[in-house]
């Protein structure tokens, strides 16, 4: 473990480490602090658990490339979400291209409903509770804005104004899609039978 | 929230823009505070709010979190091994001398492959184990051709003798033809009159690959051939 990049956790720090050639360190320290970050928004897309590893490394060794040239117009953050959302979103569209061609319709629902079985009754033991699981599914039946303005601001405690510029959506807007999200999962919750 | 603790309550845009937080219990003590006290003006919104409070209970986002920071452990671990066979190449770039040294491994390789050219049909050969059968394909296929090897009209007879002559023939000057043909051939080659015979006589080319500068000679040998040289 490179000790000095447990170091640098501000993002002024890590940028500037690149810049004066600490790759290494850099790498380290930006994968390690962004990585729930970059692996939740690609999950939450993809809802595919290793897709979203794929993805996840991809967004780094992209970003990593190019930090250079970040002119820190908008944070880190920011530009991490927006590269993860690319690449997840061109990720489905390949996928969907692939699945015409492999999969009828049906076997494709049998396969993913299969893969996610499988994932679950596999992690369930070590970590995974049956709530997390309905709360997980809730979040990703959300429509697309709802459901990243929830997960946003719930998991990674972004501001209304951050959002706004990241999701191109008014803070207005923004509250009463979170508003909404909150609801539709508290529904979905209770529908489910985990209600107090 | 600095100016909406100082109220007394919140009005109902306030409310509206809170309430989503105040339902996950994201709201600071204060905050909390302020809003279940301005919230009892609104019983319908009050109602609503303590609905999805009770069915949001159980949810833990720290508990969510912990769970998705486990599942993206590894990505560090892919991303590092990625990068570090990519960092390798990214240093040799940017050390001047490696790019020169490369250069001069280009040059030299693409000196050698030019100088070489021609040795590659050999190298051909002798990697395909065929080399003995090519030569002595070629030199047969002259002689048994009845071409004039050496550009020698003579009434040879390709049979038996090593060069496929029958008999001795003298020519004018009474000398052994196929010694001239001999000393032809050397002096196309230059190469020795023994290893002319061990190339010709015996048959058999282990001899010549005993050392390399027989191997050099059955080179330039070929290259002759095959260049038409001999005619």
């Amino acid at each position: 473990m490179n000790t000095l990049a447990l170091t640098l956790t501000d993002d002024k720090q890590i940028i500037t480490s690149f810049k004066s050639g600490s790759i290494e360190t850099a790498s380290l320290a930006f994968v390690k602090k962004y990585q729930k970050f970059v692996y939740a928004t690609a999950y939450r897309y993809l809802n595919d658990y290793d897709d979203a590893d794929e993805i996840s490394q991809e967004v780094f060794i992209k970003a990593i490339e190019k930090i250079k040239d970040f002119r820190g117009d908008s944070s880190l953050k920011t530009w991490l979400y927006k590269i993860t959302v690319n690449l997840s979103l061109s990720f489905i569209r390949k996928r969907k291209l692939k699945n015409i061609f492999t999969f009828t319709t049906s076997n494709l629902k049998d396969y993913q409903k299969e893969s996610r079985d499988e994932y679950y009754e596999a992690d369930k033991p070590i970590i995974y509770n049956e709530l997390n699981e309905v709360f997980a599914n809730a979040i990703n039946t959300l429509p697309d804005k709802q459901r990243e303005t929830f997960a946003l601001r719930y998991f990674e405690n972004m501001t209304y104004e951050e959002l706004s510029v990241l999701l191109n959506t008014t803070v207005g807007g923004l509250k009463a899609n979170y508003f909404q999200a909150v609801k539709k999962i508290s529904q979905k919750l209770k529908n489910e039978g985990y209600h107090g | 929230m600095r100016a909406i603790m100082d109220k007394a309550k919140l009005n109902i845009s306030e409310i509206n823009d809170m309430k989503a937080d105040y339902c996950l219990g994201n709201l600071s003590p204060e905050d909390t505070s302020l809003f279940e006290k301005s919230i009892v003006d609104f019983p319908d919104i009050h109602n609503e709010i303590q609905q999805i409070k009770v069915n949001l209970f159980k949810v833990d986002a720290s508990n969510f979190n912990e769970y998705m920071e486990r599942k993206a452990r590894n990505v560090s671990v892919y991303v590092n091994e990625r990068l570090s066979s990519k960092t390798i190449k990214i240093n040799w770039l940017k050390k001047p001398y490696l790019i020169a040294a490369s250069a001069m491994s280009i040059t030299i390789i693409l000196f050698l492959l030019i100088f070489n050219k021609n040795q590659n049909t050999i190298q051909d050969y002798t990697v395909n184990g065929t080399i003995e059968k090519t030569i002595m394909n070629i030199i047969e296929k002259n002689i048994n051709n009845e071409q004039d090897l050496l550009s020698i009209n003579n009434d040879y007879s390709f049979k038996n003798h090593l060069l496929g002559y029958e008999d001795n023939i003298y020519n004018d000057s009474g000398v052994l033809e196929d010694d001239i043909l001999y000393d032809e051939i050397i002096d196309f080659t230059n190469i020795s009159h023994k290893q002319l015979n061990y190339l010709l006589s015996d048959n058999s080319l282990s001899y010549v690959f005993k050392d390399i500068m027989n191997e050099e000679f059955i080179n330039y040998f070929i290259e002759e051939i095959e260049n038409e040289t001999f005619n």
